[in-house]
């Protein structure tokens, strides 16, 4: 087997785990955790680095916004930094971006007691679009990501769901 | 810049991008020529998912780049490097260099628990085998760089207790380390002048007195398990808190430039250290060529491991779930855990003093050799490295995940050597018989093990064969510098 064929069926074997994990929850979920929603929206926000990427989206816990992330650099490294983007939108009317907030994100691995041991910082490049510095999850295993949205002193977030 | 949600759609190419579970591998890891004959080659030993859990163990690639030290890579700043590391005029008593401890015959460490200064110390002296691939240095990670972490025994009163100053002049005044120096780093002061350079001094921290002994408790303790090694030299550190002492007088009465000269040598000297320490490295233990023949389907090179050393890396990656701090190539996730050692003594003023890894958060974020500091050459590095750090302020006390390569070689294990053998650092991961309760982020999956005596022997024997002391012998001894051009 040559090494295009290899990639090939990682790309494919990649694929169909993936499908399988945002078909529905994984076992286990959290009531009310949303499913992982992968979905390009086409144009906007794309990264010129990598237009294809797909994003993760969920309604915040109180129905407030619509938080989709995903990494920058597309994917998801084990113990090494890295930068999420966030893309922030107002659920109810009139909607539209999310402007001048600040992004918290906390990972925690529920089966260990200990979670991420990182504090990351946003900053906001677009508007409703966030930069996420100093990512990094040390280990492999079931963590989840909670995507808190600070705006004016009042912080609601998103819950999601990762297997390392 | 709104993403309509009524036009996002479900495309499959992008869906593999959904979840980590999708995510490609953060390192190109070399290609297994047939996943199912290696498995068959080992005739049930691993299923699928523990086979590719062992390919991630290895094999350990190149050292990473360290951005923030400029000549970590340079073969003349090693060259001094290794000529600083075995110097025992570095020292205050003129007798301690850095391999009084990390001494290549006991695979750069010391054989004892705690490691022995001008009196007992706190921890158990860490191999520095590849070091070079660590993100923090010391059991609490209070140095973020291997030539940071270099500087701090150096000008320790209990380790080698001497200046930046004493140890710019031994450089200025050895015509070898001088031109060594010079040839990779530029000129060096006028250190004849002795107005501007008196003969000690340096800048003496506020909490330095916290951090000085180990408690008398630990010391004890200490001692008691080395039997038979020298008795501490009596030391006595116990001055007022707002001393005003020597060095730091000396340090206050230069100018200004002429101190940031001298610092600047001894930053370089940590760098060339580092650049030395750099080439110590161990990758190709049986294990790796293990790994290799299940690579490239290879009975001859899966023979690398006994049956029981099989059986040993099955548990490791499997049941006993040591992979999941033990992680990656270098056998390390090389963050804090937890993991319930209980203190080495429980006096008063033992353990409780402890913690751990906040600990060595406070002190980094204090340290002016920091890999954000002035003295970092890539202070965007040092930000992506260090300036992200969660407190950590809870808890029990947590301390790095040694990396397993050459274990077996540096006993006694845990941050105060509080174990002596690999078996009895097995018997606390099997039984937790003696740890103390776990607290805050104390690793919950820790739980007894149901691994009989058979099963612990096979573990014990897979991690003797991360051993791999294949190293360069110029290496393991002062260097030959070469004589200083006339």
């Amino acid at each position: 087997m040559g090494s295009g064929d290899a990639l090939t069926l990682t790309w494919l074997s990649g694929m169909i785990l993936a499908l399988a994990a945002c078909s529905a929850p994984a076992p286990g979920n959290a009531p009310g955790h949303a499913p992982c929603e992968a979905a390009q929206a086409p144009g906007q926000p794309r990264d010129p680095e990598d237009p294809g990427a797909a994003w993760h989206s969920a309604t915040s816990r109180g129905g407030s916004y619509q938080v989709s992330w995903r990494p920058a650099r597309g994917v998801l490294p084990v113990n090494e930094p890295f930068e999420l983007l966030v893309w922030v939108e107002a659920e109810r009317a009139p909607g539209g971006p999310v402007e001048g907030a600040e992004i918290i994100v906390q990972g925690d691995m529920p089966d260990h007691g200990h979670g991420m041991l990182r504090e990351p910082r946003s900053r906001e490049e677009a508007p409703g679009l966030y930069r996420v510095r100093g990512m990094l999850l040390h280990m492999v295993g079931h963590w989840t990501l909670s995507i808190d949205v600070l705006v004016a002193g009042s912080a609601e977030g998103a819950d999601f769901e990762l297997d390392l | 810049m709104k993403p309509r949600r009524n036009e996002w759609v479900v495309a499959v190419a992008l869906v593999a991008g959904c979840g980590a579970r999708a995510s490609a591998p953060q390192r190109e890891r070399p290609a297994v020529a047939d996943p199912q004959a290696s498995l068959e080659l080992l005739d049930g030993e691993l299923d699928a998912a523990a086979l590719e859990r062992v390919l991630s163990l290895s094999p350990l690639p190149d050292p990473p780049a360290d951005p923030t030290n400029a000549h970590a890579d340079d073969p003349r700043a090693a060259l001094l490097g290794q000529a600083l590391f075995f110097d025992p005029r570095l020292s205050k008593d003129g007798e301690t260099s850095c391999a009084t401890c990390h001494d290549p015959a006991r695979s750069f460490s010391d054989g004892r628990t705690l490691a022995e200064g001008v009196t007992t110390l706190r921890r158990n002296t860490p191999s520095l085998w590849n070091v070079a691939y660590q993100r923090w240095f010391f059991w609490d990670g209070r140095a973020d760089s291997a030539w940071a972490q270099a500087l701090q025994p150096l000008e320790h009163p209990l380790e080698q207790a001497s200046t930046r100053l004493s140890i710019a002049h031994v450089v200025h005044a050895d015509p070898r380390l001088r031109a060594a120096y010079e040839a990779t780093f530029g000129p060096l002061p006028d250190l004849d002048d002795t107005q501007r350079f008196p003969a000690a001094a340096r800048p003496v921290a506020d909490d330095e007195h916290e951090h000085l002994a180990a408690t008398p408790a630990l010391g004890r303790a200490a001692r008691a398990r080395d039997q038979g090694s020298r008795p501490p030299r009596h030391h006595e550190h116990d001055g007022p808190a707002h001393f005003y002492h020597p060095h730091q007088r000396a340090w206050d009465a230069m100018a200004e430039q002429d101190r940031d000269a001298v610092t600047r040598v001894f930053v370089n000297l940590g760098k060339a250290i580092a650049a030395y320490e750099r080439r110590l490295v161990s990758r190709r233990s049986p294990f790796d060529v293990f790994v290799e023949g299940l690579r490239e389907n290879d009975p001859q090179k899966l023979a690398a491991l006994s049956a029981a050393q099989r059986r040993g890396l099955a548990l490791f990656v499997g049941a006993a779930r040591c992979h999941l701090c033990h992680s990656g190539p270098l056998l390390s996730d090389r963050e804090f855990h937890d993991a319930r050692v209980p203190p080495l003594a429980t006096s008063a003023d033992g353990e409780r003093a402890e913690r751990g890894r906040s600990e060595g958060i406070e002190r980094l974020g204090r340290d002016p050799f920091n890999a954000m500091g002035p003295w970092s050459d890539d202070r965007n590095a040092g930000e992506v490295r260090s300036g992200f750090l969660s407190s950590h302020a809870h808890g029990a006390a947590e301390f790095k995940t040694p990396s397993l390569r050459n274990v077996a070689l540096s006993a006694p294990y845990m941050h105060q050597g509080q174990y002596a053998t690999l078996d009895e650092v097995i018997e606390h991961y099997v039984s937790l018989a003696d740890a103390p309760p776990g607290v805050g982020s104390a690793e919950r999956l820790l739980v007894p093990l149901d691994l009989d005596r058979s099963a612990r022997e096979d573990l014990a024997r897979f991690l003797q064969a991360l051993t791999d002391v294949d190293l360069d012998p110029a290496l393991l001894a002062p260097p030959h510098l070469p004589p200083a051009p006339r």
